[in-house]
């Protein structure tokens, strides 16, 4: 009989777990309500990128021998007044719900940090410019920016996304560029310049690195924000149209609740709720992380 | 002491010319009517290629200005810096010219915890550099960043640490092996070692004297500690409110000081028996209170 090795244990756990290492440092990150936030979004996410594999029914069958059908073997969550499937609705429906907030938090950090970049690197003049036109653009609503793109452009995923995004700019450059500017007056930026690295080169792969938690921070509250205020312009209308699967567009239903159907309306909000809950929460803990390490 | 120049830009024998420099920090205070101040005020001096020159005075002396303007990192309001015989008194035009200028003078920060890139690893700092400054392959390179970390007398495993891995002595090796990196003209050493203990301390200025007599290279060094410079200086330079009063070799200095501030600075150096209150010229109000 051979005996047991520390190497063995290892190993087994390393079996047991796909990358222990990656795992640990998430917790320490996250913490454990933070690592099932985590896990819950990402069961969202794998569940709307494989929707066409794991949802029982396509969103829009309409079964007219089941409508309003409450929940059964058939159909889990239930059926709508046309006799769609809920809980296939809720699936495909959350492939445009996170694509939007994916397109407003895409197009605006990606427009934000480079910004913030210029405004912290150039400081004086230039920083004053850029910080009262992000100003001007904040003092705008962001929903009233969509209603007025709405207008001109049509309703639409994409236009609502590119106002949202417009107007979530300014607040993700603000926390950045103060983020920048705090690292910027370290001595290994001076050394940086000292050596003749290029302002683009010491931003790109310097500055913005040494803040990137604060930029995952904000990239995961905002996130969260869009989320709620794309399922409000698909509620108003103005967003995705009916009868595409969407989270807001389920929640606009005014006949399910006047015909005492309530549960149609409230299994989209609780994953909205659940989602941006989630969603909010990893976010302080990355936010709050960063302010732990300033300390 | 070496002599300045009259044409300093023909000078490419010289690592360091700079004339009349001065730098007043003035809009806030112009504003409320009061004059400027003057951080630097008239100084010049000349270091020849492989030389080492102090600079000393006591806290808002100047000499940090000094080491930033000639860096570039401020701009002098007055007066002409060339290194290596090559106008440096206004901005850099262009990446080329920064680069070039990066290429001649090199600078070593006070704070060695935070003069190097927390995200960054010594490998991959010394390789910007050497990518910067030099035109080597990455064969040449991995060479090149070898032979660096033993000039520093790091080791190689040393090469995939973080700086938060490291103490504030390996730290320091790790900024003069970047300064080092791209065979500078120039070394400004601003208070380099003046974060680190005292066996430390002992540790680096053995390394900055030899790496002086091995690579030809040229030092600004600015500190407060007078034993420092003479250990690794030629000449010093004392400052005193932005002006120099008085300069030359520097055991003729330390030795035989002529002006009152000099004395003052060189009595300030803690020994057995020393007393703070001969420094301090409070002495009389305490001897009176006891």
């Amino acid at each position: 009989m051979s005996t047991l090795e520390a190497g063995d244990l290892k190993s087994a756990r390393t079996r047991l777990l796909v990358a222990p290492k990656l795992m640990r440092r998430l917790h320490r990150r996250l913490g454990t309500t933070g690592m099932a936030a985590a896990g819950f979004v990402l069961l969202v996410a794998i569940a709307a990128v494989l929707a066409p594999l794991v949802a029982p029914y396509r969103p829009n069958t309409e079964d007219f021998l089941a409508v309003n059908a409450t929940p059964s073997g058939a159909h889990l969550l239930g059926t709508d007044e046309l006799g769609r499937d809920m809980l296939s609705r809720l699936i495909w429906g959350a492939r445009t719900s996170l694509l939007g907030p994916a397109i407003v938090v895409g197009v605006a950090t990606g427009i934000a940090v480079p910004l913030a970049a210029i405004s912290a690197w150039f400081g004086g003049t230039v920083d004053l410019v850029i910080s009262r036109v992000l100003d001007l653009i904040f003092a705008f609503p962001g929903l009233l920016l969509a209603i007025l793109v709405v207008a001109l452009y049509g309703p639409g995923l994409l236009p609502c996304a590119i106002a949202l995004a417009i107007a979530y700019m300014p607040l993700i450059a603000r926390v950045v560029r103060s983020g920048l500017m705090r690292e910027r007056n370290k001595a290994y930026v001076s050394a940086l310049d000292v050596q003749g690295v290029s302002a683009f080169a010491a931003c790109a792969r310097h500055l913005v690195p040494n803040v990137s938690s604060i930029i995952w921070a904000q990239v995961t509250v905002s996130f969260g924000y869009a989320l709620v205020d794309l399922a409000a312009l698909s509620f108003l209308g103005l967003n995705i149209q009916p009868p595409t699967a969407d989270w807001g567009v389920m929640v606009n239903n005014e006949t399910a609740l006047l015909d005492g159907h309530p549960l149609q309306v409230l299994y989209p909000c609780l994953v909205i709720v659940l989602c941006v809950t989630s969603i909010a929460y990893i976010g302080n803990r990355l936010a709050g992380d960063e302010q732990g390490a300033r300390r | 002491m070496t002599p300045i120049p009259e044409a300093p830009r023909d000078r490419e024998d010289l690592a360091v010319v700079a004339q009349s420099l001065r730098k007043s920090f003035d809009t806030q205070r112009r504003r409320q009517g009061q004059p400027a101040l003057l951080a630097v005020d008239d100084v010049s001096f000349a270091i020849a290629r492989g030389g080492s020159l102090g600079i000393v005075g006591e806290s808002g002396s100047g000499k940090t200005t000094i080491a930033r303007m000639l860096t570039g990192l401020v701009r002098p309001s007055g007066g002409t810096i060339a290194v290596a015989g090559r106008d440096r008194s206004h901005p850099a035009r262009g990446s080329a010219e920064r680069r070039r200028r990066g290429h001649e003078l090199q600078m070593v920060f006070q704070d060695p915890y935070t003069s190097l890139d927390p995200r960054q690893r010594v490998v991959g700092c010394l390789d910007e550099a050497l990518r910067l400054h030099t035109e080597l392959g990455s064969k040449d390179r991995v060479e090149r960043i070898r032979e660096l970390l033993e000039h520093v007398g790091l080791d190689e495993r040393h090469a995939r640490s973080l700086p938060r891995e490291l103490s504030g002595g390996q730290r320091q090796r790790v900024a003069i092996a970047r300064a080092l990196a791209g065979a500078p003209v120039v070394i400004v050493l601003d208070e380099a070692v003046s974060a680190l203990d005292v066996s430390i301390q002992a540790q680096v200025l053995n390394l900055l004297n030899r790496l002086r007599a091995e690579t030809g290279v040229a030092y600004v060094f600015i500190s407060h500690n007078l034993a420092v410079v003479r250990q690794v200086c030629d000449d010093v330079l004392v400052l005193q409110h932005g002006r120099v009063v008085e300069s030359g070799a520097v055991d003729e200095v330390l030795d035989r000081p002529q002006h009152e501030y000099t004395r003052r600075l060189l009595a300030s150096i803690p020994t057995v028996g020393w007393d703070p209150h001969s420094v301090s010229g409070r002495a009389d109000v305490t001897s009176r209170i006891s």
